[in-house]
């Protein structure tokens, strides 16, 4: 049996020594130049421990279509079932191990601090059941409880060839900790992952994701997102199409205030012909807040054809906020089209004005004109999740 | 008791003082022209009437109903009834133009304790308003002043008039940009909303706006400063001999 040399114990065992001997990334290393870390390297963390079965951890009993996640920890996976989608654990699937292991980027902090502490993983593995019979959205719902505790999920997403899934991700909870999620997802030819995720935890929470994403020939990805909580929060999503023709969206809506980092990373590469992907972040930022938004696309000699467009948007409700974009397009093909563009500004006067004049009062003015100032982004987003997604963004304006 | 009344009206924009004793005063059912040339104060007196941030009153009042409007805000002043018909129009890209019409009137109904309008019967007024200023029924559905013609945006303007029924209608240069039709459409819809409870000023550079707006009264502004008053003759001469001898005289 050679694929037990790599096993799950064994993929933790490394990433925690990785993660011991190199710890957390400085400002100094590139990909982090804007995301202090500092507040938490000083936490001592204890990783989540398996919650005992109660009333409250347990899933509704209805759920066929939910996992719950307590700090990270799957709670009753068997009880989902939707047509065409199995779940299993990852520790006993050496070969999907193999692949998360081989996924992830070498001295990745964030992968080896997600697997260090992993009891283990989840598979979801989705096979084609005919278009006519598409399973509806799966929730991944992670609730995070207590204080001190980090929280290490891993999850590897398996869309079989021509198979479709829809995702609801939801991360939620208060306490002072640290969520790592780790996901691998792999979309066989022609399959689609539709995959809309609410990030909106407690103010004291940090939030530090991956997702990893593989897409083979003619396969879409479709990834929106609302980030709206925690303190640190940042979502890093690589895509890699090794296959031609693969489509790609990411959609980002990320919202700041007081104090709080939101830093959005994105690496596509481009290593096959006629690959598209489509970008679209928009943020708002009050208070202190600072962002980020990173996004590399490199395009590979051979990668012809390739249509790759980034879209970056903030809007600064204070003077004290701070903004960064930082576009990098490695481009080694010569039939291309790529783009990129990046606006950061506040509310505007005269248009403020306008709406004053007509009676409008200035607090219903800038409520017009933020829902305004996210209309692009909001018109990009997969529809069936869509009222999902603008539910988390009314609730953080709301909060005012 | 005049509609509006400006006593001593001083006004700066940042260290700059711009109008320097402006008095004028408009009954109900009036029709006021002020002219001037550029650089007047014109835009300005729009401005410091409407409650615009930045323009600053270092003297004198402004009064609506013989209630001093300079501690309220522009969205209050417009609730109390005031109107300012921009020079040029603002786009709010993203704002759609119904949701926006409807906020405005809501927002003045409800200060005057009225329920806010029916969704339905509130697109068919809108309908018939626009149609009557020559407003297509997709440009109602087009977000607030993008992708209009210089035109549309005047007539966007008349069309917020009808449906907030202001008492006193400020038309900053409203005949600016507009071709002959377009002017004429445009009069004609200030025409039919004027009536004798209403008071009417009209900011122009040229005189041609004011043949198909009769004004009552017309004043020329020169320097921040009203420096003659008259009624329609005022606004042929100035016509024929320009601002020239005005400025001299202030």
């Amino acid at each position: 049996m050679p694929h037990e040399a790599i096993n799950f114990a064994k993929i933790t065992a490394e990433a925690a020594a990785r993660h011991a001997e190199n710890g957390w990334p400085k400002q100094r290393d590139e990909a982090w130049r804007f995301t202090d870390l500092n507040a938490i390297r000083e936490m001592t963390l204890a990783p989540a421990e398996v919650p005992s079965v109660t009333t409250e951890s347990a899933p509704p009993q209805d759920a066929k279509d939910l996992i719950q996640f307590i700090n990270g920890i799957p709670q009753g996976i068997d009880k989902v079932a939707l047509k065409g989608v199995e779940i299993a654990p990852l520790s006993t699937d050496s070969a999907r191990s193999s692949a998360l292991a081989e996924a992830v980027p070498s001295g990745h902090s964030v992968a080896d601090f997600a697997l260090a502490h992993a009891k283990d993983g989840v598979v979801i593995a989705v096979a084609d059941v005919g278009a006519d019979a598409v399973a509806p959205p799966l929730t991944l719902r992670f609730d995070y409880r207590g204080d001190g505790i980090s929280s290490h999920a891993v999850i590897v997403v398996d869309v079989a060839a021509g198979a479709n899934l829809t995702i609801l991700e939801e991360h939620k909870g208060d306490g002072v900790g640290l969520s790592a999620p780790l996901m691998l997802l792999r979309l066989g030819a022609g399959a689609e992952l539709h995959h809309a995720r609410r990030l909106i935890e407690g103010d004291s929470r940090h939030h530090l994701g991956l997702n990893l994403v593989q897409l083979d020939t003619g396969a879409l990805y479709h990834g929106d997102m609302v980030l709206a909580g925690g303190d640190i929060a940042r979502s890093e999503t690589q895509i890699a199409m090794t296959a031609p023709d693969a489509k790609a969206y990411l959609n980002a809506v990320y919202l700041g205030r007081d104090g709080q980092m939101r830093d959005i990373t994105s690496r596509i590469d481009h290593d096959a012909p006629d690959g598209q992907s489509f970008q679209r972040v928009h943020g708002i930022l009050d208070g202190r807040a600072k962002a980020v938004f990173q996004g590399k696309v490199k395009v590979a000699r051979y990668a012809q054809k390739t249509d790759g467009n980034q879209m970056s948007r903030t809007l600064l409700l204070s003077r004290e906020a701070e903004a960064n974009t930082k576009p990098e397009l490695e481009i080694y093909a010569d039939d291309v089209a790529c783009s990129h563009g990046a606006t950061i500004g506040e509310i505007d006067a005269d248009q403020l004005f306008y709406l004053k004049s007509r009676g409008i009062s200035t607090e219903d003015a800038r409520q017009f004109l933020i829902e305004a100032f996210l209309v692009d982004v909001v018109d990009a987003l997969d529809e069936p999740a869509r009222g999902w997604l603008l539910e988390a963004i009314a609730a953080w304006l709301e909060r005012g | 008791m005049p509609l509006l009344e400006i006593k001593n009206l001083h006004a700066s924009v940042g260290d700059k003082p711009i109008l320097q004793g402006i008095n004028l005063t408009i009954k109900a059912g009036e029709i006021h022209a002020i002219m001037g040339p550029n650089g007047s104060g014109k835009s300005t007196l729009a401005y410091v009437l409407a409650g615009r941030e930045g323009y600053e009153v270092t003297e004198g009042d402004i009064c609506l109903d013989g209630e001093s409007v300079l501690e309220m805000e522009a969205d209050a002043r417009a609730r109390a009834g005031l109107f300012l018909a921009f020079q040029y129009p603002v786009e709010l890209p993203g704002v759609g133009g119904m949701s926006f019409l409807r906020a405005a009137v809501n927002a003045k109904r409800l200060a005057q304790g009225a329920d806010e309008v029916d969704h339905i019967a509130f697109v068919k007024i809108v309908r018939e308003a626009a149609a009557r200023l020559g407003i297509k029924d997709d440009m109602l559905k087009r977000a607030v002043n993008v992708g209009f013609s210089g035109g549309e945006k005047k007539r966007y303007e008349i069309l917020q008039m009808a449906l907030l029924e202001p008492s006193m209608a400020i038309l900053d240069e409203t005949d600016s940009g507009l071709d002959v039709d377009a002017l004429r459409i445009v009069s004609e819809g200030v025409n039919a909303l004027k009536n004798d409870a209403m008071g009417v000023l009209v900011i122009t550079h040229y005189q041609r706006l004011l043949d198909y707006i009769i004004p009552d009264h017309v004043h020329i502004l020169a320097d921040g400063r009203v420096v003659k008053s008259g009624d329609k003759a005022l606004a042929l001469e100035v016509e024929k001999t320009g601002y020239g001898g005005f400025t001299d005289a202030a």
